[in-house]
Parts: C-alpha cells; sequence; structure tokens
C-alpha cells in the first residue's frame, strides 16, 4: 500500500510540475561509518561530466534518458551511449586527538583538538548504458544506471573526548565521555537503476520527458570496536573486540522523473529542468556485543532502517552563440535532509543497560539534534569543438560547486560530536575530450575534488 | 520549433496552382477551375481581419487559394460600395506570414505570388512586391552557425518526414549556402552542411525527380569526391544519381506537388 501511495504521489508530481528527476544519499543510522563516507550523484556520459554535469539544458545525447528524458526528442537517429568510470573515494573522518582540553593522559594522548584521518577506496564499474529510438515528434529509451557504487574501508584510532581516565568498559559511542572506541569499518554500498523514459515534443521548441527506474539496492557495512589501552595506539590483532554493528540489506523501489525542455527558434539557447524522486530502500542494522564481559554485555539490538535518495530538482541554461562552442550552467537543489527521516540510532541506547547503576537513567540517542543540510548545487562548463579537424575534435572544461552535506551532529553527546562534524564545501574541477564521427563518439573526462575523484570512458553510437 | 508539417498550400490548392503553373514565370493561363463563389466567400472572410488577425486571416486565404488560384482575369471583389479588394491570395498571404515574421514562407509566398503573375493582375497593389522579396531574402541570409532549419531539416530527413526535410532544407539554403563545412546538426554528432544535397534526396523521395535531380548536380558532394566528411553522402549520392538516370531514361511523369517546388528552387536558387 506504501509503495503503492509512492507511485501515486509521484505520478501526481508529474502532472502537477511535467518534470521529474533522481538523487543522491548517504546513510540513515548513527553509526560512525556513515560520517565518514560521502555520495554525490554526477552527471553520466563522460562528455557531460566534463562539462561540469551542467547538462540539463543541452540533454541532447542518450545520457538524457537519466539526465532529462524531455532532451530525447533532439536525438534525431537511434542512438546508443556506454559508459565506464573509475571512482578514487577519499575519506576524512575523526581519526585520533583530543576533543576537550588539552592531552594529559600520556604517550598516546599528545595533541589537542581532534585529527582527521584519511583513507582511499577505488570502485571501477560499467556506470550507465541507454539505448533511445526517435519517432517523429515523440523518443523512447531503456537504460541502466549506476546510481550508486561505492566503498570505504578505513581505521580509526581512537580519539579522546573529555577530561578523564575513565576507560568506555562497552565502547559503545555516546554512551561515555571517554576515548572513543577504535574503530575498523568496512562498507559497500550498491544502487542500481533500470529505467524507461518517454519524450514528446509539443512544439514552439518545448518538449517535456518522463521516466520511470526500478531502483535496485544493496548495503554491507561492519564496524568492529577494540579496546586499546588507554594511553596507547589500537592494535587490532591484540586488542579485545568490544562489539560490531552491521547495515545489512536488499531492497528495490521504483521512482519518477520528468523534465523540461525549451529551445530558443535559433537553437542558441536551451533551458531545461527536472524533479527526480529519490527512491526509499530498508535494510537492517545490527549492534551487537562481541567479547564483553557478561557484567557489561547487552543484547543485540537489530532495527529496520530506512535509505532515502535524496529527491533533485533542478534547472540548467544552455548558450551556443556558433556552431563550435556551448556553454552550459546548472543549479540542483539536493533534499539531503530527507537522509534523515526515520533515522536510526543503531546502538539502541535508550535501552543499554546501565554501565554504572548508580546512574541507571537510559541515555538519549539525541536523534532530533542530528542535521543535513539540503544543498545548492553549481554546474558550469563549456566545450569547443574543433570542427575542421576529422574526426572531430572536443575538449571541454568545467567545474561544480558541492555544498557540504556530512551527517553533523549539534547536541550535547561529546561522542557524537566528535564524530559527525561539518566539512568543508567541496570545488570538483573538470574536464574532458573527445572524437567524433558520423556514427561514433569516444569522450574521455575526470571529475576531481578532495573527496571523490572520477575517471569516465564512454562511447556513443548511431545508426 | 514546431516541426509537424507546415502547409504552405491546402493539398487542393497545389492540385489545381499546378494546372496554372507550367512553368515558374510563364503567364498565367485561362483557369476553368477557379470557383469564384467560394474563393470569393473565403478571401473576404479572411481580409475582413487581415489589419488585425494574421493567424486567422491564413487559412482563409490559402481555403482561397486553394478554389482559385489564378483568376483569368484581374479579379476587384467589392464586398460594399465603399471597399475593394483585389484577388491576391498570394501575395496576402505572403505579406501575413512576413507581419508573422515567418520570413520563409512569406518568402514562398512571394514567389508563388510571383509565378503566379499576381504582379500583373494588379501592378499597383503589388508594387512593393519585389521590396519585399528582397527585404525577405536579405533578413534571412545569415553567416551565423548554427543554422536551426538546417538541424530541423536534418531531423525531420532522419524520421523520413520528407514534406517537412524539403522546406527545412530549402529553408536552409535561404540563410546559408551549401558549402560542405562540417556542422553539428544534432548533439554532438558532425555531419556536412549540405543542404541542396539534402533537399534533393527530399525532392527524390517526394517524387520530385527534375528538381531533385536538378539540385544532385549542383550540390558540393560532387565537388569534393576526396572529403572524409562526405563519405556517407557519397555513398547515397551514388544511389540517388542512379535513381536520376532511370527517371531520366525512363521519363516517368512527376507529381502536381513538384510544379510548387519548381517556382521556389528556381527562384530562390542560387
Amino acid at each position: 500500500m506504501l509503495r503503492f501511495r509512492r507511485l501515486a504521489s509521484g505520478a501526481l508530481l508529474m502532472a502537477l510540475l511535467g518534470v521529474l528527476d533522481q538523487a543522491p544519499l548517504l546513510a540513515q543510522t548513527n553509526l560512525e561509518t556513515n560520517a565518514g563516507v560521502h555520495f554525490n550523484f554526477t552527471t553520466p556520459g563522460a562528455g557531460n561530466l566534463a562539462l561540469g554535469g551542467a547538462f540539463l539544458a543541452l540533454a541532447f545525447d542518450a545520457s538524457a534518458a537519466y539526465t532529462n528524458p524531455a532532451g530525447l526528442t533532439t536525438i534525431t537517429a537511434p542512438e546508443a551511449l556506454v559508459e565506464a568510470r573509475h571512482w578514487n573515494y577519499t575519506h576524512r573522518f575523526t581519526d585520533r586527538g583530543r576533543l576537550v582540553g588539552e592531552p594529559f593522559l600520556g604517550e598516546f594522548d599528545d595533541r589537542a583538538g581532534l585529527v582527521d584521518g584519511q583513507a582511499e577506496n577505488q570502485v571501477t564499474g560499467l556506470s550507465f548504458l541507454s539505448y533511445v529510438y526517435p519517432h517523429r515528434d515523440g523518443s523512447v529509451a531503456l537504460y541502466r544506471h549506476e546510481l550508486v557504487s561505492f566503498r570505504a574501508d578505513f581505521s580509526t584510532q581512537g580519539a579522546y573526548l573529555d577530561q578523564t581516565f575513565i576507560r568506555s568498559p562497552r565502547g559503545i559511542p555516546g554512551e561515555m565521555d571517554a576515548r572513543l572506541a577504535p574503530l575498523r569499518n568496512r562498507m559497500d554500498v550498491e544502487i542500481t537503476a533500470y529505467g524507461a523514459a518517454g519524450s514528446y515534443r509539443l512544439g514552439k521548441g518545448f518538449s517535456l520527458g518522463v521516466a520511470v527506474s526500478y531502483y535496485d539496492f544493496s548495503i554491507d557495512s561492519l564496524a568492529l570496536r577494540y579496546l586499546p589501552l588507554i594511553d596507547a595506539a589500537p592494535d587490532f590483532a591484540s586488542d579485545p573486540l568490544l562489539n560490531s554493528q552491521t547495515q545489512r540489506g536488499d531492497d528495490s523501489d521504483w521512482g519518477f522523473a520528468a523534465g523540461f525542455l525549451w529551445e530558443s527558434p535559433r537553437k542558441t539557447w536551451s533551458l531545461g529542468g527536472v524533479y527526480r524522486q529519490g527512491p526509499d530502500f530498508t535494510f537492517v542494522a545490527q549492534s551487537k556485543p562481541e567479547d564483553l564481559p557478561p557484567a557489561v554485555s547487552f543484547r543485540t539490538a537489530t532495527q529496520k532502517a530506512a535509505f532515502h535518495v535524496p529527491d533533485v530538482y533542478g534547472v540548467g541554461l544552455a548558450y551556443r552563440p556558433i556552431d563550435a562552442f556551448r556553454l552550459a550552467f546548472d543549479y540542483d537543489r539536493v533534499r539531503y535532509s530527507q537522509l534523515l527521516k526515520g533515522f536510526v540510532d543503531i546502538f539502541n541506547l535508550a535501552a543499554l543497560p546501565p554501565v554504572n547503576p548508580q546512574f541507571p537513567e537510559p541515555l538519549d540517542p539525541e536523534l532530533s539534534r542530528f542535521a543535513i543540510d539540503d544543498t545548492g548545487e553549481l554546474h558550469l562548463g563549456a566545450e569547443y569543438a574543433f570542427l575542421r579537424h576529422w574526426p572531430v575534435l572536443t575538449l571541454r572544461a568545467g567545474g561544480w560547486y558541492e555544498p557540504d552535506h556530512s551527517l553533523r551532529f549539534e547536541g550535547n553527546n561529546l561522542g557524537f560530536r566528535a564524530v559527525f562534524r561539518k566539512r568543508d564545501d567541496q570545488i570538483h574541477y573538470t574536464a574532458g575530450v573527445g572524437l567524433a564521427l558520423r556514427r561514433l563518439q569516444v569522450d574521455a573526462a575526470i571529475d576531481h575534488s578532495d573527496r571523490v575523484s572520477v575517471i569516465s570512458v564512454s562511447a556513443g553510437f548511431r545508426h | 520549433m514546431k516541426t509537424a508539417p507546415r502547409r504552405i498550400l491546402h493539398p487542393a490548392c497545389l492540385l489545381v496552382l499546378s494546372l496554372v503553373l507550367p512553368g515558374a514565370a510563364a503567364a498565367a493561363p485561362a483557369n476553368p477551375r477557379c470557383d469564384k463563389g467560394r474563393a470569393e466567400e473565403a478571401f473576404l472572410a479572411g481580409m475582413r481581419n487581415y489589419d488585425q488577425h494574421c493567424r486567422e486571416v491564413i487559412p482563409r486565404l490559402n481555403e482561397a487559394a486553394a478554389v482559385c488560384p489564378v483568376p483569368d482575369q484581374p479579379w476587384f471583389i467589392r464586398p460594399n460600395p465603399f471597399l475593394e479588394y483585389s484577388y491576391l491570395p498570394f501575395y496576402f498571404l505572403g505579406k501575413c506570414h512576413y507581419n508573422l515574421k515567418d520570413l520563409p514562407n512569406a518568402l514562398r509566398q512571394f514567389y508563388l505570388s510571383s509565378c503566379a503573375n499576381e504582379p500583373k493582375r494588379d501592378k499597383e497593389r503589388t508594387g512593393d512586391l519585389d521590396s519585399l522579396t528582397t527585404g525577405c531574402r536579405k533578413q534571412l541570409k545569415s553567416n551565423q552557425r548554427p543554422n536551426a532549419y538546417f538541424s530541423e531539416g536534418f531531423a525531420a530527413a532522419q524520421q523520413r518526414d520528407w514534406g517537412q526535410a524539403a522546406e527545412k532544407m530549402w529553408n536552409a539554403l535561404q540563410v546559408f549556402e551549401e558549402d560542405g563545412a562540417t556542422v553539428l546538426p544534432s548533439g554532438r554528432w558532425p555531419a556536412p552542411y549540405l543542404p541542396r544535397f539534402r533537399l534533393a534526396e527530399a525532392l527524390l523521395q517526394l517524387g520530385c525527380y527534375q528538381e531533385a535531380c536538378a539540385q544532385l548536380d549542383k550540390s558540393k558532394v560532387k565537388l569534393a569526391p576526396d572529403k572524409k566528411e562526405f563519405e556517407l553522402e557519397r555513398k547515397r549520392m551514388g544511389e540517388l544519381q542512379a535513381i536520376c538516370e532511370r527517371m531520366r531514361r525512363e521519363g516517368l511523369g512527376e507529381k502536381a506537388l513538384c510544379r510548387q517546388w519548381g517556382c521556389w528552387l528556381e527562384r530562390g536558387g542560387p
């Protein structure tokens, strides 16, 4: 019934707005792993990635099936696009240091202020496939898109929180203001969209398009917490394993997207817009004791958590003063705040037995004090085609601004404050090159930022 | 840009016009098919709104031109003792399109007006026809790329909408003569700017063999036999020329619509 209501609401939205689109995400429990990961959602197609992802008002290749389905009407012959991407993720996380006061505990407690760690993971995959068939004033398309292909694998050494000699016997973050438990993390997230899109040319340069996607989701994460000596770096081989948290599940959902495109009579200006509804998934979040003494052990907490891919809406403007040169600009509003819908305390702090019986009050996970802001992304790109060169050579460059959308904590709990922190906004620099023949295009692009770098190669075919 | 085929003339008008336009500049012969009663009614219905509502005028004048494209002799219609209209449907259609800034259609109507000898029937009223025609041509001319007409014609040809393709390629030629330079008519896909060649292909598909073959002979494709960018067009050129040869040998008759194209190609040619 819930699924039906989502479908109905999506259809209504399409009817009202005449548009639809997809979105980016993060994770939806207070597990620290989720603070260190960083997802974003770039435009498919190497040629479009190189434009800083500014493609809403262009939308003239087979990637439009996903990016802005209204653009499919600009495709004049059956066309296919295939793209492979290599992602390099740089994870930044609270590694060590001290949140409150000056160091005093010994050799390892040697720094005031928190110290970030950094780790990298790489993923390579066939990220996009699509086929477009135009027919007079309409076009239809099929596509497969890897919306998220993410891997995180990193360890933390455990930052000190308050000025205390106490060790947290269970190592649960947020339970005590002692040193955070050193952590070994692993996380894999995959979201793949299989979709169909259609568009229709209404006249006066105006087109509408809609797309429906079936999203396939899987998440598999494991966090292991250890208890090191209070003034020593962790030794994961010998330190006691205290507890572990997992986030696991496979789910699927439907999502809609709709867009519009307007081209000026001389085709020098174009304006595009899209709304993309993010799918919702569920997974199982579990926290369980490992080698804890019975006196401080706790019952395994298993909960159902939600994973909301944020909705996105955006508008774009493109200018083509001469045949060989294009300039494109997009503004995308990403509703990252939706990630907090149904936010779950994976540790189930309120149900933990007290460590000190003298303080039996249940802990408050302060879920309402976790925050993620909706963000406005700015994308800008330009390309120049050397039309006297055969095959036609095209050079592209661009960039985009990605405001921080890390999960942050604004409450009193020192453990969460140390881990869930605001991070820097990101500037992405993009560049690329393309070669085009009459029935074959090959493009390559790079998108670099401090936290995610993407290398993309795509090929387009016409018949 | 609207891509649905835009009727320049009512089909019935094309049929009748084809009978009375044996040559582009030929004098209009007597026309036994002129239905003056219906023509007068439609013409007056259009002219009543002529000064204010050109969009409503165009269908009425098209209707009039369809039932009586060329009257036997100068025809003045007097709806009342104080008002007189000269029956010049193509001229007034051209001016309506011109007022609506639809220059290619205006130019086509002005050419038809000339081919249908309207200036001879009312020299005074059509005194500005030459300047309007010249003005249209000048306003359409541009070195600026992209050429939207070529893009639209290219798309129409891909969809085998040959009527639309022929019109758009003719429009493109009015803007910029065929030069074979590489352009991007669709997305990032390159293609040589060959509107004359593509017009020829469309006309051949429409059954206008004489006009198509004449355009093929003028196309730049022939002049650049080694250009890699023309590879697809050269192959297609061979196929089209073979059809032309066969048609010339067999001397097959052409469709009525082709006479109209004959007028446009002669008047609007380089």
